[in-house]
């Protein structure tokens, strides 16, 4: 019982943190269930890509209603994902632990290092972008042109295979495409990248899911905070500073990167 | 007299109200299970489909499980539907490719499943 209530209030934490920050969690969820409950990272992965699923589907319902998702954009990179994270839970179960370690060690770094020139580099003129899903091609249509659209179909693959093979929604990788590659603006490409998120980690899951990668009993308190998390974070959202809280996740993201690289460099 | 033109079903709701119900369902199922296994003291373990096949609070764990799990897929099938019934045929086609993966990725873990 004590281990139910941990792992439920760490899922409330990993999803208001990743709804706060745009996330689906997993970046925190996978390094809280290993380093904090010993769990095999195969079972970390199932658990985090379920996790995911539930704050994607619960953001992505009030994002899509109110227009600010590019559902079409979303279901064009949604292949791309899909495949990646096919691929990428099929491979995860061949792959040793050690190395999947590593290798979300260095997502870790990436991703704190994205966040930190992001807050250097911040949008403001943003705030009020919405896409109409009903009027494509009307007065309401977006007022950016995705552009290069094949090259984001590839990057998408590459954000689908991340997620697969290390539990995470995809998010860090997906967000900066649709910004950054696509010209999108940045709320929309987080609306859009939440909405792709839970299909990307649908596809992984499915394999952890059925192969018995995760025990779905241990695994629902975390997805039930999850849930929980994500609609506390969307709702106190707009009281908090999101520069201080992208240092102090930064510095969490740092912490968890060495204790992950120290795990896969420990000699067996 | 000519019949005015109809409006093209609008395309975020159907799909938000998917992915809200989905949502809803799978958290019911997981509480409920969860406060069953409280008060009944029994614990389920296994596999989603051990859970629900067994029966009390593990088969409202593992149908929340699959209700989460399926509800992407459900809402990309709206999706396509939607889109089609719209007239964007070349988006509809990409919704229903992204469909058809995404349930061969079901495909696939079963397979993986069944073999390990």
């Amino acid at each position: 019982m004590p281990t139910d209530l941990l792992l439920l209030l760490s899922g409330v934490a990993a999803g208001a943190f990743g709804a706060l920050l745009g996330l689906g969690g997993g970046i925190l969820i996978v390094p809280i269930l290993t380093l904090g409950f010993g769990l095999p990272l195969s079972a970390a992965v199932g658990t985090s890509l379920v996790s995911v699923i539930a704050t994607s589907t619960g953001a992505a319902a009030v994002n899509v209603r109110a227009g600010r998702a590019d559902v079409r954009l979303g279901l064009t990179l949604g292949v791309g994902t899909v495949v990646g994270a096919l691929t990428g839970g099929l491979v995860a179960g061949l792959v040793p632990e050690r190395v999947l370690a590593g290798l979300f060690a260095a997502l870790l770094v990436y991703t704190a290092v994205t966040m930190l020139r992001g807050l250097r580099t911040r949008p403001e003129e943003e705030a009020t972008e919405t896409v109409d899903p009903a009027a494509p091609d009307g007065p309401d249509a977006p007022r950016y042109r995705s552009t290069r659209v094949p090259v984001a179909v590839g990057g998408s693959f590459l954000a689908g295979n991340v997620s697969g093979l290390l539990g995470i929604g995809g998010g860090v990788v997906t967000v900066p495409l649709v910004h950054l590659l696509m010209g999108a603006p940045i709320r929309i490409a987080v609306a859009t990248s939440n909405y792709m998120i839970g299909i990307t980690a649908a596809a992984g899951a499915y394999t952890y899911l059925l192969r018995g990668d995760l025990d779905p009993r241990q695994a629902a308190p975390m997805v039930l905070g999850v849930a929980g998390g994500a609609a506390l974070g969307a709702l106190v959202g707009t009281r908090f500073r999101t520069s201080w809280l992208i240092v102090l996740f930064v510095i969490v993201l740092g912490y968890v990167a060495f204790e992950m690289a120290m795990r896969a460099l420990a000699p067996t | 007299m000519t019949t005015p033109p109809r409006e093209p079903p609008p395309l975020g709701p159907p799909i938000a109200l998917t992915l809200r119900a989905g949502t809803l369902l799978a958290v019911a199922g997981l509480a409920i299970g969860y406060v069953v296994e409280l008060v009944t003291g029994q614990s389920a373990r296994g596999n989603v489909i051990e859970l629900i096949a067994g029966g009390g609070a593990g088969a409202f764990i593992g149908a929340g499980f699959v209700a989460l799990t399926l509800t992407p897929l459900v809402a990309l099938g709206v999706a396509s539907v939607v889109l089609l019934r719209r007239g964007e045929r070349s988006r509809g086609l990409v919704a229903l490719l992204a469909f058809g993966l995404l349930l061969a990725s079901l495909a696939a873990g079963a397979i993986v499943g069944g073999s390990s």
